[in-house]
């Protein structure tokens, strides 16, 4: 699967077939992790996307002769697995925490209990980060949860809101105007600018999201709060 | 240090930018029209990235508490010092106790405010450009105090006449990725149509509309974006991304403008034309 290559801004686009899949995207990740690595300082950093990367070059690299030199490569590994975890993602779904609940149960004709645990129980994959500092996208939701956005955004949407909008679901980092349906929370930072590194969740991890009670909530973001809470994770690969 | 005695429309503090964390969606920011800003700083003897204010429209009131060199270059402000006129494009010389008052600019939208040294606002991810989510504030408030760093420098003295040309339409630019999905005609119709600029404009993007015509394209799958890039919604919509675009974005990428074209747009008010000069 060979990506077509062209110059775009100061960088240097590949991109893939338009299309959502892990397979893509694996393809993806192996080729921003080889080049990253070939490349050296020649890049300064680098966007993965659903099917596409693009490499941010250093001032002064010729983007030609660059061009060319990717358009030769080749991943050496591409059976390589490469470390991915899945985070466990702790949310208090419905209520205030998540005033779209009711309202989408009502429109699937399924109870508010059913919902949650078919939000709950999946893993998801993160493909990327954009649209705000800390936004995930993340693939996987259950078809049957699909819904299209709200046709006028919420003025204010909570920061940590957990919510589904057309065919994905996410987190809000922070607060936000949005047009997607928010049914739960959760007390976690899914970004800090205060820290060297702002965000632990990389493209090829995984999320899972667990139910917590509203006390339980209420825990967690004091530990948050004072440092001293630690996401859980498990290695997958 | 600056006492911020009245805010003006948009005023913010911006260095050329953060690099280095768009994997984790933080946009790249900085100041606009970074050809203004980067002159300000020569002309105080300051590195081009150093922290400068930008003032947007109707500029602010500052108090200076101690003696300094500044340079206000970008859109034409009317300026004065206490209440005496001060010249745009120059080192002026600034005594402890004075007020520097920026009235309005009949031309052009962004200037910046350079003191030698550099206004030392906390980084934030390796830059003091604010932005909200990133840095404490996104923006001045009246009662702010800004600090500035010493500078063992010299200033660049006498006149300097600016080469920028406020008047010019054409905004340069190259392909973007989806250009090639655009029919000849619909690519003709974009590069030799005049565009106007739509009041919703700001610094995270500039929202364009093609006078009588319409062109669109599908949306693609989210994808990386750049500050400059150009783009076509399904319905039609132009919008231009500026320096706080957010790092991906779904609708199609038919051009991108060079850095020359991101700092001209950034002059352009509402209502105001401009046509996308495309170069070889």
């Amino acid at each position: 699967m060979k990506p077509t290559i062209q110059l775009y801004g100061q960088g240097i686009l590949l991109s893939w077939k338009n299309k959502i899949s892990e397979e893509i995207h694996e393809r993806v990740l192996l080729y921003e992790k080889e080049l990253t690595e070939r490349l050296g300082n020649k890049i300064i950093e680098s966007v993965v996307a659903y099917s596409s990367l693009l490499l941010f070059l250093k001032e002064g690299v010729d983007r030609h002769e660059l061009m060319g030199e990717i358009s030769e490569f080749i991943p050496a590994d591409s059976n390589a697995i490469h470390e991915s975890y899945c985070y466990k993602i702790p949310v208090c779904y419905g209520g205030d925490f998540g005033p779209d609940l009711t309202g989408l149960a009502r429109l699937k004709a399924v109870k508010e209990e059913t919902l949650i645990r078919m939000h709950a129980n999946e893993r998801y994959r993160i493909y990327m980060t954009g649209f705000l500092p800390g936004f995930l996208y993340l693939g996987g939701l259950h078809p049957e949860l699909y819904t299209p956005r709200k046709s006028s955004p919420t003025i204010s949407v909570a920061k940590g809101s957990v919510a589904i909008g057309g065919e994905q679901t996410g987190i809000y980092p922070q607060e936000s105007p949005g047009g997607w349906h928010v049914i739960g929370r959760t007390p976690i930072d899914l970004f800090s600018a205060k820290k060297p590194s702002p965000s632990i969740f990389s493209p090829g991890d995984y999320l899972k999201f667990e139910v917590i009670t509203r006390d339980e909530f209420n825990v967690i973001r004091e530990e948050v709060s004072t440092g001293r809470y630690n996401i859980e994770k498990e290695r997958i690969a | 240090m600056i006492e911020v005695i009245k805010s003006g429309l948009f005023s913010s503090i911006q260095d050329l930018g953060r690099s280095g964390y768009r994997k984790y969606g933080v946009p790249v920011s900085g100041a606009m029209d970074q050809f203004s800003s980067r002159l300000a700083n020569q002309l105080v003897g300051n590195d081009e990235d150093a922290a400068v204010l930008e003032v947007t429209m109707l500029g602010p009131t500052l108090r200076f508490t101690v003696d300094c060199n500044v340079a206000i270059c970008g859109a034409r402000f009317s300026l004065s010092l206490d209440n005496t006129s001060v010249p745009m494009d120059q080192c002026i010389y600034i005594q402890a106790g004075q007020t520097l008052h920026f009235g309005s600019c009949p031309i052009g939208v962004r200037a910046y405010l350079a003191v030698q040294g550099g206004l030392s606002i906390e980084p934030v991810l390796g830059s003091r450009s604010q932005y909200s989510g990133i840095t404490e504030d996104e923006r001045l408030q009246k009662g702010d105090q800004i600090f500035m760093h010493n500078s063992p420098y010299s200033v660049l003295q006498g006149e300097f006449i600016t080469e920028f040309d406020f008047s010019s339409k054409m905004i340069e630019v190259e392909t973007g990725p989806e250009w090639g999905q655009l029919s000849d005609l619909s690519r003709q119709c974009i590069l030799s149509n005049v565009l106007q600029v739509l009041p919703t404009s700001n610094r995270m993007a500039y929202r364009l509309v093609l006078c009588e015509e319409e062109v669109s394209l599908p949306d693609i799958i989210t994808s990386p974006i750049l500050p400059g890039t150009v783009q076509l919604t399904p319905s039609g919509d132009i919008i231009v991304m500026m320096r706080d675009a957010p790092v991906t974005g779904g609708y199609s990428r038919i051009l991108q403008l060079t850095e020359n074209g991101i700092n001209g747009l950034a002059q352009k008010r509402a209502g105001e034309d401009i046509q996308f000069n495309l170069l070889a």
